[in-house]
């Protein structure tokens, strides 16, 4: 195995994800090659600060902080669905209006024409 | 089953237990159903995950108003999740929407050259005191300023695997990335970062 194919496969020998035969074929370039092994030293330490170091919080919980804009963006939500209520309606009214109309129309016609007939 | 009787993990590496994922999805019903109290028991499980995140993708105080943009695109977002991943893996995704936003904006740069800004050549906050680097918090200071160097999708990347634990079908799902890419560019920004951070072990082994 070259150095530079061994250094791909450094990440996945790791974390342990690297299957046979590539495994065993870093392993003995890695025993022959100490510029390899003293990068994948270096690797190793590296994650190791990493990965032992505490999750980075905040100084102090942060709901009070967002609490109004919480309480904000709800009632902003809300009167979003109050709006899709009202055109709900008008719309509604709108066709029923228009119903009326056409059923007045039609009577007042039917009315007309019994007039003309008598 | 109250929400004061749902436990709220803060800490802890992820790959959240199947449980942990269940109770996400009674929240958010619960939340969905008029329970404003379960939007602020997500909120405090999740505040430390997102903001140590965006703390290592941002530096400073914008991390602070950028963990409040993540939750108040969540709050507007949460009627169309959609439950296909875990709400853990959906929070994550609008954090790194965020956070690539605000470094786009900061650095002036396109949508599609954000994934190439250079590395920067300029060696790490040295105002940092080698002699405290043995220190949890100066130690902290430390990674963050030499990971402050690499490309904001190297960072990402970084951060999702090595400082909030996820998989690399989490990761997949958050960067939209497919697994081969997501392995082969981790592994590039880790070897960025061990060679960044190659002065400082040998002040760590004589610390």
């Amino acid at each position: 195995m070259e150095c530079q194919e061994a250094r791909e496969l450094m990440s996945d020998y790791f974390e342990q994800y690297l299957a046979e035969p590539e495994r065993f074929l870093l392993s003995e370039h890695l025993a022959d090659c100490g510029e390899c092994q003293a990068e994948m030293a270096d690797l190793e330490k590296t994650l190791a600060v990493v990965h032992g170091l505490p999750r980075q919080g905040p100084i102090n919980d942060l709901w009070p902080e967002f609490a109004p804009k919480f309480a904000e963006i709800r009632a902003e939500m809300q009167i979003g669905l109050l709006e899709r209520m009202r055109l709900y309606f008008v719309r509604l009214f709108d066709a029923l209006a228009e119903g009326w109309a056409i059923f007045v129309t039609t009577v007042r016609m039917n009315y007309a024409r019994n007039e003309r007939l008598t | 089953m109250t929400i004061a009787e749902t436990s709220i993990a803060t800490d802890g590496r992820p790959n959240a237990p199947l449980a942990e994922a269940d109770s996400d999805a009674f929240l958010i019903r619960r939340y969905l159903n008029g329970d404003a109290c379960a939007f602020e028991v997500l909120f405090k499980k999740y505040q430390t995950p997102i903001f140590n995140l965006v703390s290592r993708m941002v530096n400073g105080e914008d991390a602070y108003d950028l963990t409040q943009d993540v939750f108040c695109n969540a709050l507007r977002g949460l009627r169309n999740f959609r439950g296909e991943s875990k709400f853990s893996t959906w929070l994550y995704s609008i954090a790194r929407n965020v956070c690539l936003n605000r470094l786009r904006q900061t650095s002036h740069a396109g949508e599609e050259s954000l994934d190439e800004i250079e590395e920067r050549s300029e060696m790490p906050d040295l105002s940092i005191d080698v002699h405290r680097i043995a220190e949890t918090h100066e130690l902290q200071r430390l990674v963050n300023s030499v990971l402050a160097t690499l490309p904001p999708q190297q960072r990402l990347l970084i951060a999702l695997r090595d400082f909030e634990g996820l998989s690399y079908e989490e990761i997949s799902q958050v960067t939209g990335m497919s697994l081969s890419n997501v392995k082969s560019r981790l592994h590039r920004a880790r070897m960025v970062l061990k060679d960044k951070f190659k002065p400082y072990l040998n002040l760590l082994r004589e610390g």
